[in-house]
């Protein structure tokens, strides 16, 4: 495996997952506005999608043209078997941590 | 429907250089819609505007312009990687020294306004009286004293020394002797005007060509007659 996962990429990544075959730049945004109230901006937005493309847990494909959008093509984003196994392992990972805390969390 | 302001859209295209930008811009025009109908034109083209500069430093385009390149070392597109990220660095020095960016900025707007003041006031200082035709062959005769070693500087000079230059020296053309002690208060409507002027000889408006709006130039050619401004005219007469 490349790298670790950091907390905004798992937000991405199971964003993205969320959304399912309908996962592009605008859509992505405005789903975690809408979910976490933070505020994010394009450019951040596509800096960690590009990194995780580059660690291999994204692949992306362009889609067709539409009337919508200056008649520019969308980029469609698709988690990869490996970002599902680094979310997979985080996910228990923080389930043992969570069963095994020695104080009450919530 | 709203479009996005073009030139947002050109520099993009600037900065994005070889890198495939589609996808972006389409994103970029897909929330300037929904800004659009949100917060209004304005507010959503500044947005924009912020978005599109946001993304043009981003790892986004740096990645793609890399991958575009036929070469890490040798590619065309490079000459403005070095100033984006000089504009970068400043920013984030902006936003990190705040004091020091407030001082500097509060300095630059305090001596470039002091510089313009001065520059204003020396360009009307310098255009002062110039109307005059005669203006670079006018004098003022003005008096040094020197007792005991103490000089002294006197914006006056003796009245009968015009009249005695005159006659013993030719290159002097024309003298007018002026005098401000010559403050005399009106009384017009039962109301009292201070006024200011100075006692002058009918050789006056031969040297200095100020206009005559009425009456003749000639009018103190007579003792005891006077020319007055307009702006007191106005205030006497209305």
């Amino acid at each position: 495996m490349k790298g670790y996962l950091g907390e905004f990429e798992e937000l991405v990544l199971l964003t993205i997952t969320n959304l399912g075959t309908d996962a592009y730049g605008t859509s992505i945004i405005e789903m975690i506005t809408q979910q976490t109230n933070r505020k994010i901006s394009l450019g951040a937005l596509h800096s960690t999608l590009t990194r995780l493309e580059e660690k291999g847990f994204l692949t992306s494909y362009l889609g067709e043209p539409t009337a919508k959008r200056g008649g520019r093509r969308k980029r469609y984003f698709e988690i990869t078997q490996s970002a599902k196994e680094a979310l997979s392992s985080m996910k228990s990972l923080r389930d043992e941590l969570w069963a095994n805390s020695k104080i009450q969390l919530s | 429907m709203q479009t996005p302001p073009k030139w947002a859209n050109q520099f993009f295209n600037w900065a994005s250089g070889q890198a495939q930008n589609e996808d972006l811009l389409g994103d970029l025009h897909e929330l300037f819609e929904s800004k659009v109908e949100e917060k209004g034109k304005f507010i959503a083209q500044l947005h924009y505007w912020l978005e599109v500069l946001r993304l043009s430093f981003s790892y986004a385009i740096t990645k793609r312009k890399r991958d575009g390149s036929i070469s890490h070392y040798y590619s065309s597109q490079k000459f403005n990687t070095m100033l984006f990220n000089y504009i970068k660095i400043s920013f984030r020095n902006i936003k990190k020294q705040k004091l020091f960016t407030f001082l500097n900025v509060f300095g630059l707007a305090l001596g470039m306004s002091v510089g313009l003041l001065a520059l204003a006031m020396v360009s009307d200082l310098r255009q002062f009286e110039h109307f005059h035709e005669d203006a670079d062959q006018i004098y003022r005769i003005t008096t040094e004293v020197t007792t005991s070693g103490n000089k002294r500087h006197y914006a006056y000079s003796p009245p009968a020394l015009a009249e005695f230059i005159q006659s013993n020296n030719t290159s002097i053309i024309e003298s007018a002797v002026i005098n401000d002690a010559f403050f005399p208060t009106m009384e017009v409507m039962g109301e009292s005007i201070q006024m200011n002027g100075y006692l002058t000889e009918p050789s006056f408006l031969n040297l200095f060509d100020f206009e005559v709006l009425y009456g003749t130039a000639n009018a103190i050619d007579n003792p005891r007659s006077v020319i007055i401004t307009y702006e007191l005219a106005e205030k006497l007469f209305n």
